[in-house]
């Protein structure tokens, strides 16, 4: 009984102590469990980062940047392979390889030649920094190298040198042991210049810095990809075939709104204007009127984003370099690089001046306070403030047509005033002055206008023709284009698509009308205002033969800098049917006449007619116009020398017949081709003869006839762009061909001419 | 009466240990007879081996991989592992088997002399170790002459020591209750003879497993708990006081173990560079792992992936769940090997399953410490995962004595 007793006692003792073991045992699976869950979970990133960035075996493979196309695929900005070249200089110690030291030193001798042989550099300090930075296993010797010097430096690393080991055994160390090549991305504008503030540009690494490739580098980055290595290091003989690779995701691409040729008529008109005018920067947006899209868009004094650092404004730079002391001279540099990288159609306001008479008048309309007959006396009280017309001029009896063609502030003064604070502050609020327009750009300025509640009368009065505040262009060319676009005020816009890298369409922008700002019947009569200011008011140099201009100029003071002018242009074409709408901006002009009439209208007329010629908007010449239009040239090939001769100049064509053949066997200008009434003309009478030249000559400050005459003279035609054909005070300044050029006789030379008068508008 | 003379009265009435009956169950009691064991084995812990050495066979290859394909050791053969550990698997199954299949009352017979054996083995590699290659400073190694056959005595002597402990425990039962302070004395004496021994061999890990079989099997076979409670609460003050205060440690190099353990520098590329290593591959496989044979760690990073932290790279390719899954599964072979030996109808079976599978889990568990750094770096091998021959042959070995005693236990037979 006693020892049964004790032997359950003994089980009972067994059973406890196992428990304990086994509690005390599953416990610490337990513990192995949560501190798995702290290494991988909780602190798995940390662990994760470290296991990353320890295994320096991987190579990134750079997704490649999307393209940026125009909007005919037109490739403006894209990304071309390049490569970087690294050296390891921890294995110049053998890195723990079985490698004598002789093989390591000739080795470190010959990367160091090679590599500074390459790409010239100091071999002495080459060597230095390899044995400085012995405890490295990564050096960049260069970065965006190209094929050509890659394809020599990979041709070096299959080299080798042959040596023995401590086991007595032939062994090869590969220069490949040193130098490393990784691939890389280059970001290529393959037109320079053009569009260079728009689209910005990248820096390290292929991020997006500026413009465009700011606004949308998540759109244009894409994931990058990684290839994975083992640690060769450790073997020098050993290849380790073994690699993972993780496909980089291509970045998506942008289609953009803008045509690549109208961008180029803008910024040839724009750079022209920036040499002869000397202003500060001038800059330009030309809009789709329908949508809204922007079609051109550039300010001068850019840069090329290949190379966005170097400043590229000579006389800018020839300040700097005058410049001593390093730390000016470095704020210099970078104020003049911010300077060229800005986009200042977007991030500038300036005060719009007269060219803002258009949306009074829009207004005054809307609201019925317009005076359909009003005298001018060029003076004009607004409580203590008296204001007058420019120069002091009085423009007498006006109609509204007539007051903004005269640019006459007091009838405008007199519409606000009539209008009031309340309801102008409408209109400018309504015309999307008063907010960014939220364009697709990245740094657009912010206005700086009255609040309502702020605004004196006398403040009203200084708004009503443009001063005492300011817009962006930006704002500007949106709000004239709801003038256009029969009141409605569109969303600009700059990228209409975003599109993968397989061409799958991603994202596309739809046009976007905002609201309806005024009727359309008021935006038919400020358009009809705006032609005749183009016709015979102070936007003259906006003139087109055959394509209907509504315009307005604008002169005002520089926002900040005081004695300073701003000469502006808005302008919409054709009037009846508006295909287009236009500003041009000119900050600062400095010679001759600094009007926006003078100034700007001109470059704006050039690319109204490059641009609606190049969109084949037909012309719809007056009667006027045709009279004055040139003639085409009938067909002379295959009739007789003598009769062809004849004919053409009964059609009034000075003749040129070269050769001795019985007849005309091609003729210049061609069949069809429209020249001058009195143009020149040549027939080849003989296959293989001689083409005919001409020289050009310098046609700079001729009026019209001086040109038509010296043309026929020289043997070339003329073509005529520019201002009403009537006006009497016309004056050359710009041909398409270089004066002195050779050209064939018979070739036509466009002839651009403005107005020599001054034109005031205020 | 005075203290003195009343402890000598209790030291003179003290019987003799040789006087104290020794307790050897026959065979025909525990209805056990003959060479083979009857009945079936249990299959649930068959099971749970199976999975766990084909896991652990896998895992092995793949972790061994690129090693072995950049060692000039292995003649740069990827295989060279693979096929060492699937041979042994081989043997060690086989060996499983026929263990399983064998009377474990058999191995009572056995227990002094193997206690014998591995103890003069322990003494031997002190004097005699064979050299390996990499390795030049350890003398863990001995080399079986004619086959070259390598294998660690210490390997041998945690079977040793837990076989004579069940052994000792059964037969000296009696002893142990009448005469408790000086058993006590004598189990700790043998257990610190074999620590110590392993501890000369400068293997420090081997050393603390057999101090946790020693008191593993001391509380199973019935020293008195209170020792235990008092035990426990210096061993807290002994690891606090090592952790205030490495200098006490008598080695060099444990100092720094201990120190570079409590200072985290992860950029450490010398003395923590394998931990550092074994927790980025851990941390890369976050919750669900790279995916079997994707670990960028085992590329040379992380040095022998197929030895101590072979768990390392189970963790970056199987991530948290898969290790977790893999826990679960040791912690379920002990849990069954602990139903087997309650089970088991000798006390001497009991202990030696407990034992077994006590050392499984206490390696593991010392394993897996060790690679997520919660425990300074040790050198304690995965059962059924890290490479070794020897040591899977021999672990296998012991598989099979459990699955033999779940034979004859009362799992199998209904009454």
């Amino acid at each position: 009984m006693a020892s049964k007793k004790a032997k359950k006692m003994t089980r009972k003792q067994i059973m406890m102590r196992s428990m304990i073991a086994l509690g005390f045992v599953m416990l610490l699976f337990l513990a192995n469990i949560a501190s798995l869950f702290y290494v991988q979970i909780i602190n798995g990133d940390t662990y994760k980062a470290y296991a990353e960035n320890n295994q320096l075996e991987d190579n990134v493979i750079s997704a490649g940047r999307g393209v940026i196309y125009d909007r005919n695929m037109n490739v403006l900005a894209e990304s071309a392979s390049v490569w970087k070249v690294y050296v390891n200089p921890n294995n110049f110690t053998g890195a723990g390889a079985d490698i004598p030291d002789a093989v390591l030193k000739q080795c470190l001798d010959n990367v160091s030649n090679k590599l500074a042989e390459i790409f010239e550099l100091d071999v002495t300090e080459l060597k230095q920094k390899f044995i400085d930075q012995s405890s490295y296993r990564y050096v960049l010797i260069k970065a965006k190298v190209e094929k050509t010097q890659r394809d020599l430096v990979s041709d070096f690393m299959k080299e080798n040198v042959k040596y023995v080991d401590s086991s007595g055994n032939d062994r090869y160390v590969y220069y490949s042991f040193f130098i490393g090549i990784e691939a890389d991305t280059k970001r290529y504008y393959p037109n320079g210049n053009l569009a260079s503030t728009l689209l910005g540009f990248t820096g390290d690494g292929d991020t997006g810095r500026y413009g465009l490739e700011y606004e949308y580098d998540e759109v244009l980055t894409g994931t990058d990809g990684r290839q994975i290595y083992s640690n060769s290091a450790m073997n020098t003989n050993t290849s380790v075939d073994f690699e993972t690779v993780y496909e980089p995701e291509q970045g998506s691409s942008l289609v953009l709104t803008i045509d690549e040729t109208i961008q180029r008529y803008l910024e040839d008109a724009l750079d022209q204007c920036y040499i002869d005018s000397q202003c500060d920067t001038c800059y330009g947006i030309v809009m789709d009127v329908e949508t809204g899209a922007i079609l051109a868009m550039s300010t001068k004094n850019d840069y090329d984003p290949n190379s966005p650092s170097k400043i590229y404004n000579e006389s800018v730079l020839s300040k700097i370099n005058e410049i001593v002391d390093e730390k000016s001279k470095s704020e210099a540099v970078s104020a003049a690089r911010q300077n060229q990288w800005s986009n200042n159609a977007v991030s500038d306001a300036y005060e719009p001046g007269s060219v803002f008479k258009i949306f009074t008048l829009a207004a005054g309309i809307e609201e019925n306070q317009i005076m359909d007959s009003f005298n001018c006396t060029s003076n004009i009280k607004i409580i203590d403030t008296p204001y007058n017309c420019f120069n002091g001029k009085a423009h007498g009896i006006e109609t509204p047509k007539t007051a903004l063609a005269n640019s006459c502030n007091t009838y405008f003064i007199t519409v606000s005033q009539r209008l009031g604070v309340g309801s102008f502050c409408k209109y400018f609020e309504a015309f999307g002055f008063t907010e960014k327009t939220g364009v697709d750009l990245p740094g657009e300025g912010s206005p700086i206008y009255f609040e309502e509640d702020e605004m004196s009368k006398v403040n009203l009065a200084s708004c009503s023709f443009g001063q005492s505040f300011g817009v962006t262009g930006i704002q500007m060319i949106t709000a004239v284009n709801a003038i256009a676009n029969g009141g409605k005020l569109m969303q600009p816009y700059v990228v209409s698509k975003v599109v993968d890298n397989e061409g799958n369409t991603v994202k596309e922008t739809q046009p976007y009308a905002r609201r309806q700002v005024i009727s359309e019947s008021t935006s038919r009569q400020v358009l009809e205002a705006m032609v005749q200011t183009v016709e015979t008011g102070t936007a003259k140099n906006a003139y087109v033969a055959g394509y209907n201009v509504a315009g307005k100029t604008g002169t005002s003071d520089n926002l900040n800098h005081e004695g300073q002018v701003v000469a502006s242009f808005a302008g919409i074409a054709p009037a009846d049917d508006p295909e287009i709408s236009i500003i041009i901006i000119v900050d600062n002009p400095k010679s001759g006449s600094t009007t926006g009439g003078a100034v700007a209208a001109p470059v704006a007329a050039e690319v109204i007619e490059n641009t609606l010629t190049y969109l084949n908007v037909k012309r719809n010449y007056s009667a006027e116009e045709a009279d004055e239009l040139n003639v085409s040239v009938e067909n002379y090939v295959g009739i007789d020398a003598q009769t062809a001769k004849k004919n053409a100049q009964d059609a009034g064509f000075t003749v040129k017949v070269s050769g001795e053949g019985e007849s005309v066997v091609s003729q210049c200008p061609a069949y069809g081709q429209y020249i001058p009434k009195n143009g020149v003309i040549v027939l080849y009478t003989e296959k293989d003869s001689k083409q005919v030249n001409a020289t050009v000559p310098d046609f700079t400050g001729m009026s019209i006839s001086a040109v038509m005459s010296t043309a026929t003279g020289a043997g070339v035609n003329i073509k005529i762009s520019g201002n009403a054909v009537s006006d009497s005070g016309l004056v050359a300044y710009r041909q398409n061909l270089e004066a002195g050029a050779e050209v064939a006789y018979g070739s036509t030379v466009t002839v651009y001419f403005k107005s020599g008068s001054v034109i005031a508008d205020g | 009466m005075t203290v003195i003379q009343s402890l000598i009265k209790k030291f003179k009435g003290r019987k003799r240990l040789s006087q104290i009956p020794r307790i050897v169950p026959k065979a025909k009691e525990l209805e056990d007879k003959g060479f083979f064991a009857k009945g079936g084995f249990d299959v649930v812990f068959l099971l749970l081996v199976c999975v766990l050495l084909t896991i652990g066979v896998v895992m092995m290859f793949s972790a061994s991989y690129i090693s072995a394909k950049n060692s000039a050791v292995t003649h740069h053969d990827p295989y060279f592992y693979l096929k060492r550990q699937a041979f042994f698997a081989g043997i060690g199954i086989v060996a499983m088997l026929i263990i399983s299949k064998i009377n474990h009352n058999f191995f009572r017979k056995l227990a002094p002399w193997i206690f014998l054996i591995s103890l003069a083995l322990l003494v031997i590699v002190l004097f005699a170790p064979a050299s390996v290659e990499g390795k030049e400073q350890f003398k863990r190694w001995l080399e079986i002459p004619g086959i070259k056959l390598r294998f660690q005595p210490s390997e041998v002597a945690k079977f040793g020591l837990i076989i004579f402990m069940a052994w000792a425990f059964e037969r000296y039962q009696r002893h142990l209750e009448i005469r408790k302070w000086t058993m006590t004395f004598i189990f700790f004496v043998i257990v610190a003879c074999f620590a110590v021994l392993v501890f000369l061999e400068d293997h420090l890990s081997g050393a603390i497993l057999m101090l946790g079989i020693g008191i593993a099997m001391g509380l199973l076979g019935g020293i008195d708990l209170k020792l235990y409670a008092v035990g426990f609460f210096v061993a807290v003050i002994a690891v606090i006081l090592v952790i205030n205060n490495p200098d006490i440690l008598p080695k060099d190099y444990m100092k720094e173990r201990i120190e570079f353990w409590l200072v985290k520098d992860y950029t450490d590329t010398d003395a923590r560079y394998q931990t550092n290593q074994s927790l980025f591959a851990l941390g890369s496989g976050g919750f669900f792992g790279l995916g079997l044979g994707n670990s960028k760690q085992k590329f040379l990073y992380l040095p022998e992936p197929q030895n101590d932290f072979i768990f390392a790279i189970v963790g970056e390719e199987l991530g948290f769940v898969g290790c977790a899954f893999i826990v679960i599964l040791f912690a379920l072979l002990v849990w069954r090997g602990f139903s087997i030996a309650l089970k088991a109808r000798s006390t001497f079976g009991r202990l030696m399953t407990m034992g077994i599978v006590i050392q499984v889990g206490m390696q593991t568990i010392l394993n897996i410490l060790v690679v997520t750094d919660m425990m300074p770096n040790t050198g304690i091998s995965l059962p059924f995962f890290s490479y070794g021959g020897s040591s899977l042959v021999m672990l296998l070995a012991e598989m099979g004595f459990v699955l033999s005693v779940s034979r004859s236990s009362r799992i199998s037979k209904k009454h």
